[in-house]
């Protein structure tokens, strides 16, 4: 059994080291090219110091939180739903977040709160929206006692349609500067990340993290299914409430802060469960950490593929996602329909 | 101290699927529940379990009632086995075993030299790292054995009566495996186990049990010894099909065509 700790302590330690590599590489490379060394020795000068702390340092970090958050959830929804092709973006929760962070922008300028608040009252917003969201899947999904692999995809959809009629609506009614506001949303981007969001996001995505890990090795035995978990031992209500509240957390507050963006809840886990294995603990943590490489290079795509223009990461993921999504219906679920 | 349930009533679908069902369990002894499709036996045992509530009637184990115990006290008291054998992610047989060992220590690490002679015991040594998805229908139902015998296995008490409760454990093993099965059960049952087992096959009840529940339409129709409710009149009213019933070494041979 020790060969297969290795491999799971192998992939974690790869992970991280593949983590600080694209951290390192992100930081270094965009319109401007920046020498790292140089900057943290001091020697470089004012605008090189200017554009590593204060722009591109919380972007960089708030792509890797939110791709550690994504990926952390799509693998626990995938888990707590008995369903491999569940992800934040597909079943709707990312959706249901956005609506509540495009309510709040456009509707909260009417509540004249100040701006610190209003601030923090958009990924408040968004959080309570997907916990919302996740939660009526949730009553769907168990109406009739167990699973089915199509109902979450369905209503999924049908939450989709909502959320984009919904957006709509605020798209029509809003002004000029909340328009552009809401496109980006609906695209994903990291390019407004101010440390002053991104380190409550931190804060908030790790936290969630742990509180899915604290749930994993239950979660394993969910598998066999609510009876069976139960007969094993586990509160399987608890674990449930556990696990959409703290995937909505973290899904709220990166869709938040960086809109909607799409699939790497649902690759990054299918990598994990490949390379490393399906028990939840190591799919967790490697899934965050393989999640945050990924968005943080995709972030570095989006911003290097047109200097000086920047491509949504949101269409850069979706591009990959996409294919791959087609890939996992066809081989993965052939009767699942 | 036993394993019992007391006039027990559960109402589903606008009908009792169990009405007025009182089983014991004993340790030490095999109870096995058996009756037509659709008699409730399934539902026994979720009720048994503590899995699905009872509107009426009082389960209890020891000096505890069900309802009264969380669900890891439970666990600690009793293993069961179900008939659902799907998974929908590659576990490993390992892992699928390893899930029997309390919660604090599951992993696939903590599988210990007890475990593995469990495992080694119900001839599922050589599949312990296939993938579960990749097993037959039988090599599935000899894990999911293996891990409830762990559960029991791992919380012994010095004291207190485990139980180990098995819905169709058989449905898809040959007859070798059958066999085997039945040895186990007969191992376990002198260590301070009762056990509850629901069975289609009348000879295979015969051959096992300490005590025998017949179920038909939720009721219990018959409960004793073998030899006493396993009789051709009995047999052929609750099948609604005639059934002879024979002796051979003191136990009844039921033959049905």
């Amino acid at each position: 059994m020790s060969s297969r700790f290795s491999r799971e302590a192998l992939a974690t330690s790869s992970l991280l080291i593949a983590l600080l590599a694209s951290v390192t590489v992100a930081l270094s490379l965009g319109a401007l090219d920046l020498d790292l060394t140089a900057v943290l020795l001091g020697s470089a000068g004012g605008i090189d110091t200017e554009v590593l702390s204060n722009i591109r340092g919380p972007r960089v970090a708030l792509a890797a939180a939110a791709g550690a958050g994504l990926a952390a959830s799509g693998a626990v929804l995938q888990g707590l739903f008995r369903n491999p092709l569940a992800d934040p973006g597909l079943i709707g929760v990312s959706g249901g977040a956005a609506v509540g962070a495009v309510t709040m922008i456009v509707l909260g300028a009417t509540l004249n709160l100040p701006p610190l608040v209003l601030a923090y009252s958009i990924p408040t917003a968004a959080i309570l929206a997907s916990l919302v969201v996740t939660s009526v899947l949730f009553l769907f999904a168990s109406r009739h006692g167990s699973f089915n692999v199509a109902t979450v995809l369905l209503a999924g959809i049908a939450i989709n349609a909502i959320a984009s009629v919904v957006i709509g609506i605020f798209q029509y009614i809003s002004d000029d500067g909340q328009l552009r506001t809401l496109t980006f949303w609906m695209m994903g981007s990291f390019g407004r990340a101010s440390w002053a969001t991104t380190i409550p996001a931190i804060l908030a995505i790790t936290g969630a993290v742990f509180l899915l890990l604290s749930q994993s090795r239950d979660l394993d035995r969910l598998q066999l299914g609510d009876a069976e978990a139960f007969y094993l031992g586990v509160n399987v209500q608890r674990v449930k409430v556990v696990i959409v509240f703290a995937s909505a957390l973290s899904v709220g507050v990166a869709v938040s802060l960086s809109g909607i963006i799409g699939f790497v809840g649902l690759v990054v886990p299918h990598i994990v469960r490949f390379v490393v294995g399906v028990t939840h603990t190591s799919l967790v943590i490697c899934s965050a950490l393989l999640g945050a490489s990924l968005l943080v290079m995709a972030d570095l795509g989006a911003r290097l593929i047109m200097i000086p223009a920047e491509v949504p990461v949101g269409l850069v993921t979706s591009a990959i996602g996409g294919p791959f999504f087609l890939w996992l219906i066809v081989r993965k679920v052939p009767n699942a329909f | 101290m036993h394993f019992s349930a007391r006039n027990i009533v559960v109402h589903r679908g606008g009908r009792n699927v169990l009405d007025d069902v009182s089983v014991d369990v004993w340790a030490g002894e095999i109870s096995v529940v058996t009756g037509p499709n659709g008699a409730g036996k399934s539902t026994l045992v979720s009720a048994l379990a503590g899995y699905i509530p009872c509107q009426r009637g009082t389960i209890s184990i020891g000096d505890h009632e069900v309802t009264q115990l969380s669900t890891q006290e439970l666990s600690k008291r009793r293993a069961v086995m179900t008939q659902a054998s799907n998974v929908v992610f590659d576990f490993s047989v390992s892992e699928i075993l390893a899930m029997g060992v309390p919660s604090a220590v599951h992993s696939v690490e903590n599988l210990r030299e007890v475990d593995l002679e469990l495992a080694a015991e119900c001839e599922i040594s050589e599949l312990l790292n296939r993938k579960f998805n990749s097993l037959s229908g039988g090599e599935r139902q000899r894990v999911q054995f293996c891990r409830a015998l762990i559960q029991i296995a791992r919380n012994k008490s010095s004291t207190e009566p485990r139980y180990l409760i098995l819905d169709e454990p058989t449905s898809s093993l040959d007859l070798y495996h059958v066999v085997n099965l039945t040895k186990i059960l007969k191992r376990v049952r002198a260590g301070n186990v009762g056990i509850l087992v629901v069975l289609h096959d009348l000879n295979l009840t015969a051959y096992i049990a300490d005590f025998v529940f017949l179920l038909k339409d939720g009721e219990v129709a018959g409960a004793g010894a073998p030899s006493d409710v396993l009789t051709g009149t009995l047999l052929s009213d609750v099948y609604s099909t005639p059934v002879s019933v024979e002796r051979r070494d003191d136990r009844p041979l039921i033959f049905s065509y």
